[in-house]
C-alpha cells in the first residue's frame, strides 16, 4: 500500500502533470489564440499578424501545428502572405454584436481578399457572404476600399459590405503572387484599420 | 524533490515533442477520412467530388470539420502514396486574368513545390512528383520527401456564379502511377 502511494506520489503525478502542462501548451498552438498570435507570425502591425508563406520545409514545429490545425495552409516563397486580426483598432476582440469598418489602400500583389470566419475558425453561413475580395470591391477615388462587417446586410445596400452573422470573429486577409518589395520590408505590407462603425461615424465627424 | 521535477521536465518535453510531431499527421489524416468519406458516400447535391484519385471540392459540400477555407477559391485535391509509384499529374491552366496555383504538400504538411499559371506558357500542365533524385524526365519535376501527401490546386473565383463553368474546366485534370519512365 505504502509503495503504490510512493509510486503515484514519486512517478505518476510529475509524469503525468509534465504531460499535462505539455498538453495544455500545445493546445494553445491548435487555435487561434493571442498567445499563439503573439509567439508566431512574421512580423505584428497594429492588431494584424503576418505569415510569409508558412509552410516552408524545416520551419519551426509550433508554426506547422498552428497552421495545419487552423487551416492556413502556405506555400514556398515568395507566393502567400496571410494577416489574421482578432482584434480592433482598440485592442478590443471582434464581436458579432457590432458592426465595423474595415479600410485601408489595397496591396500590390495578383489577388488579395477579407474573409471573416468564427472563433473556431470554421466558415460563417452564408459564405459568400463573408467575403470581400478585390474582383468584386469597389475603391474610392483615392484608391482605397472601404468595406463594413455587419450582421444584416439589408443595412447597407450598395456599399461594400460582408457579413459575420451575428458571429464573434476574426479576418484573414489573403495576398497570393504579392510584390517582391513586400518580401524585403515586410512592415511594408499595407494593413486596414478596424473601427466600429459607431465610433468611425464620430470620427469622421 | 529534485528527482521528482526532473521526471516533471522531462515528461513534459518528451510528451512535447511528441505532440509536435503527431499534429499535422492527425489533421492529414483527418483529411484522409473526409475524403474517404466523400469518396463512399455519394451526395447529388455535390455532383461527382472523387473522379479516379482526383478530389472535386464543391464549396457547397464542404466538411464541417475544414479550416478558414477561402470561399473565392475552387479547391482541388490529389492525395499520393508514392509507394504505388511515380506521380505523373496533369492538369489545364486558366489565364492569367484570374489566380491559379498548384501546391504539393509533404505528409507533415510542409509544402516542397510551387507553380502558378504566369509562370507557364501553353493552357496544359504536367508534372512528376517522385522522391526519386537519379530521374531525370522531360517534365517539371516535384521532389517529395514522405511517400505519402497532398497535390492542392486553387483556382479564384471572379464572381460566385461561374462556379458551374469552372467547375467543367478543371475536370480535365488528371493523375496516374507509373513504374518506369
Amino acid at each position: 500500500m505504502m509503495q503504490n502511494q510512493g509510486l503515484l506520489k514519486n512517478t505518476m503525478i510529475p509524469i503525468s502533470g509534465g504531460i499535462l502542462l505539455s498538453f495544455m501548451f500545445f493546445y494553445q498552438f491548435t487555435h487561434t489564440t493571442s498567445f499563439a498570435q503573439k509567439m508566431l507570425g512574421d512580423v505584428h502591425i497594429n492588431q494584424w499578424i503576418s505569415h510569409f508563406d508558412q509552410s516552408m520545409q524545416g520551419q519551426n514545429p509550433w508554426l506547422r501545428n498552428y497552421i495545419a490545425f487552423t487551416g492556413l495552409v502556405g506555400s514556398i516563397r515568395p507566393e502567400i502572405i496571410y494577416l489574421e486580426a482578432m482584434y480592433d483598432d482598440n485592442q478590443n476582440p471582434l464581436l458579432g454584436s457590432q458592426d465595423y469598418i474595415l479600410k485601408g489602400t489595397p496591396p500590390d500583389c495578383r489577388y488579395w481578399s477579407f474573409v471573416v470566419y468564427d472563433f473556431n475558425n470554421r466558415r460563417i453561413e452564408p459564405y459568400e457572404e463573408t467575403i470581400a475580395s478585390f474582383h468584386r470591391i469597389e475603391l474610392d477615388e483615392n484608391g482605397q476600399y472601404e468595406i463594413i462587417i455587419t450582421d444584416d446586410l439589408r443595412n447597407y445596400p450598395d456599399q461594400n459590405a460582408i457579413s459575420h452573422a451575428g458571429n464573434d470573429f476574426n479576418i484573414i486577409m489573403r495576398i497570393y503572387g504579392p510584390k517582391i518589395s513586400y518580401y524585403k520590408n515586410k512592415y511594408s505590407v499595407p494593413v486596414g484599420s478596424i473601427l466600429p462603425s459607431k465610433e468611425y461615424v464620430e470620427l469622421d465627424n | 524533490m529534485l528527482n521528482w521535477i526532473i521526471k516533471f521536465i522531462t515528461a513534459a518535453v518528451l510528451s512535447h515533442a511528441f505532440f509536435l510531431w503527431v499534429g499535422p499527421h492527425i489533421v492529414m489524416s483527418k483529411l484522409d477520412k473526409n475524403l474517404k468519406r466523400a469518396q463512399t458516400e455519394y451526395r447529388p447535391e455535390c455532383g461527382e467530388r472523387w473522379v479516379e484519385g482526383v478530389f472535386y471540392v464543391n464549396p457547397d459540400c464542404l466538411s464541417e470539420s475544414a479550416r478558414k477555407p477561402n470561399p473565392d477559391f475552387i479547391y482541388t485535391l490529389i492525395p499520393y502514396d508514392l509507394k504505388k509509384g511515380n506521380l505523373i499529374v496533369s492538369a489545364p491552366v486558366p489565364s492569367d486574368d484570374r489566380y491559379w496555383s498548384i501546391h504539393a504538400h509533404n505528409r507533415n504538411t510542409d509544402a516542397f513545390y510551387k507553380i502558378t499559371n504566369t509562370e507557364i506558357d501553353g493552357d496544359y500542365f504536367k508534372f512528376l512528383v517522385t522522391r526519386d533524385r537519379n530521374l531525370n524526365p522531360e517534365l517539371p519535376v516535384a521532389y517529395a520527401s514522405s511517400n505519402k501527401g497532398l497535390i492542392l490546386f486553387r483556382l479564384a473565383m471572379k464572381n460566385f456564379n461561374e462556379y458551374s463553368i469552372l467547375d467543367e474546366f478543371r475536370r480535365s485534370t488528371n493523375r496516374k502511377y507509373v513504374e518506369n519512365l
